[in-house]
């Protein structure tokens, strides 16, 4: 059975009102257990509206949303727990900080559900552990950490409520490349040692490309493509004209198997790159 | 190309206050940048590393602790000169949606003119031009925040375009846009100063778009680390990476094949760089 399936789901802005628009318009599609899955799409194109979703922040208009096989709108109770067991990671999360020290930042999440206190420091240290927080960070207030500090407190605070899916809005924007790395790397991290299901939107696609089993592609509010990463990076045409794109390497590739190179069309990071143009080359270039 | 100085930074330090007792480090130290008129000139450097504060201090939105910033050889620090320079260099931010005033896209435009006390014909003129400029005459009578990210980021510009500066300070604005909207932006800052002459300062955690500036600048903690051409300044792979920068996917790639033998041109920065060095380096029979 799929984590996490929706169904049929749409979503109006303003009903009732002249300026009702359809953000979403029948979604459907379902997530495996230990999954990570990419959501991309332009701006607009209803990434944020669809996983506000996903922990009951919005009730859909029409549609289901199923956790385990069971509507997250059921009761008000199923609603409540949804939040717990679907940690939702916002844009720009270190805006939302707002605790005296680290700690108590990161217990937060925990301390609502209720745990008791040997559970939540357990969970906080081993939270932040995942993200490379040091000990001596925790009695720090969060306003004296760098940005990528901060950033890293905020993804702490939801990876402690220990969700079964994990859902990361742009978690590398705004970050510079070392940055970009680090964040990249602890979510690969967390989903390898933990088995956690993790959803990640992004602008990025080296970024998609560098973590995704596969992709969802949104375009005005509907699913456009629902596939792994190779076949998804394969229209790139089609992404175009969506406002999107395909990685540098990749679109590198598709150039130079025009020219008659016979390179595999399934890279999509640099390092996959050199070492498909060095199995080219050794083979004395077919 | 004229040389004249348009923005040069003497020897300045600045400090952010503090909210307790001890002092914060400086965020810049003793920087010296000669930015001449119509360059473009991209700003690199790790989160924290000073880059956003060198925006600000380059129209008086803060003052240096030490040295100075002249604009046009005006003393940013002389407050009666503060109208005068702001009407010489503008600044663009990240987030679209905190510099957006107006209900109405051609509003939002001549937000900046009207407050400068300039004739009503005059402003028309400015924010039709301005908006043209960008690419975005069409959606004058739109509302700004029906718009997409790359669109208010072009309403943006079109703003400080309307004043008529000389030079437009970019602070990472493509950075919370999805590929098209950075295409676009990326577009008309090129368009700004290839077709216009304006001088554009980009500040930029993207490779990729300060390969097609003409000179790039890499700070790290504070300090100016290199300052020259990409060529130049991406050579310097070692410096870089210090400075928790990368190379261009398609430098990193020539760069890995090079250490494993392949012949391939030095300086590649760009794809269209590497087809080119790859098809000659292979077709040309060069050795492997």
């Amino acid at each position: 059975m799929s984590i996490l399936e929706i169904k049929n789901l749409s979503y109006k802005y303003g009903v009732g009102t002249p300026f009702e628009i359809d953000a979403l318009d029948n979604i459907s599609f379902s997530v495996e257990k230990g999954e990570m899955v990419a959501i991309i799409g332009h701006t607009g194109s209803g990434k944020s509206t669809l996983i506000q979703h996903f922990n009951a922040l919005l009730k859909a208009s029409e549609g289901q949303v199923l956790l385990e096989g069971k509507d997250i709108n059921e009761s008000r109770e199923s609603a409540h727990k949804a939040r717990f067991r679907v940690g939702l990671c916002f844009q720009y999360p270190e805006y939302q900080l707002f605790e005296s020290t680290v700690y108590k930042d990161i217990a937060f999440g925990p301390a609502n559900m209720g745990l008791d206190k040997a559970e939540i420091d357990r969970r906080v240290r081993k939270a932040a552990e995942f993200v490379g927080l040091k000990e001596s960070m925790l009695d720090k207030s969060p306003f004296d950490l760098s940005g990528g500090e901060k950033r890293r407190v905020a993804i702490a605070g939801v990876m402690a409520m220990e969700p079964e899916v994990l859902i990361m809005d742009e978690p590398a924007a705004g970050l510079d490349p070392r940055g970009r790395k680090v964040i990249l790397d602890l979510i690969k991290n967390y989903r390898e040692k933990t088995g956690s299901t993790v959803i990640i939107v992004s602008h990025s696609m080296e970024d998609v490309a560098s973590v995704a089993d596969r992709i969802i592609v949104l375009n005005k509010g509907r699913v456009a493509f629902n596939d792994s990463v190779e076949e998804v990076f394969s229209h790139e045409k089609e992404l175009r004209e969506m406002g999107l794109n395909i990685p540098q390497i990749t679109k590198i590739f598709s150039e130079l198997r025009s020219f008659g190179f016979n390179l595999s069309g399934n890279v999509y990071t640099v390092d996959d790159a050199a070492e498909e143009i060095l199995r080219y080359l050794h083979k004395g270039g077919n | 190309m004229n040389k004249e100085s348009l923005i040069r930074f003497c020897d300045v330090s600045y400090r952010y206050e503090s909210d307790n007792e001890t002092p914060l480090p400086l965020a810049i130290k003793n920087i010296n940048i000669d930015i001449k008129k119509g360059e473009f000139v991209a700003i690199l450097g790790h989160n924290g590393s000073g880059k956003s504060t060198i925006a600000k201090l380059s129209n008086a939105i803060i003052l240096p602790e030490d040295g100075k910033v002249f604009v046009e050889g005006m003393d940013t620090a002389d407050e009666s000169l503060e109208y005068e320079i702001r009407q010489k260099v503008g600044v663009v931010f990240q987030n679209p949606d905190n510099q957006i005033v107006a209900t109405i896209v051609e509003e939002d435009v001549a937000f900046g003119p009207e407050n400068l006390g300039i004739e009503p014909k005059e402003i028309r003129q400015r924010v039709d031009d301005a908006l043209k400029s960008v690419g975005m005459y069409e959606y004058r009578l739109h509302e700004p925040h029906k718009l997409s990210g790359g669109q208010k980021q072009r309403v943006a510009i079109a703003g400080v375009m309307a004043m008529q500066t000389d030079c437009i300070v970019l602070d990472e604005p493509t950075a919370m846009l999805d590929p098209k909207g950075r295409e676009e932006v990326m577009n008309s800052m090129l368009r700004l100063n290839k077709e216009m002459g304006k001088t554009v300062v980009l500040i930029t955690h993207y490779m990729d778009e300060a390969v097609k500036a003409d000179r790039v600048i890499v700070m790290n903690s504070g300090n100016v680390v290199l300052d020259g051409t990409p060529r130049e300044v991406f050579a310097h792979e070692d410096i870089i990476e210090n400075a928790g920068l990368e190379l261009p996917d398609s430098a990193k790639l020539a760069l890995k094949l090079k250490k494993n033998g392949v012949n391939l041109p030095d300086g590649i920065l760009t794809p269209e760089e590497f087809i080119e060095g790859f098809k000659f380096s292979v077709s040309g029979g060069a050795s492997q």
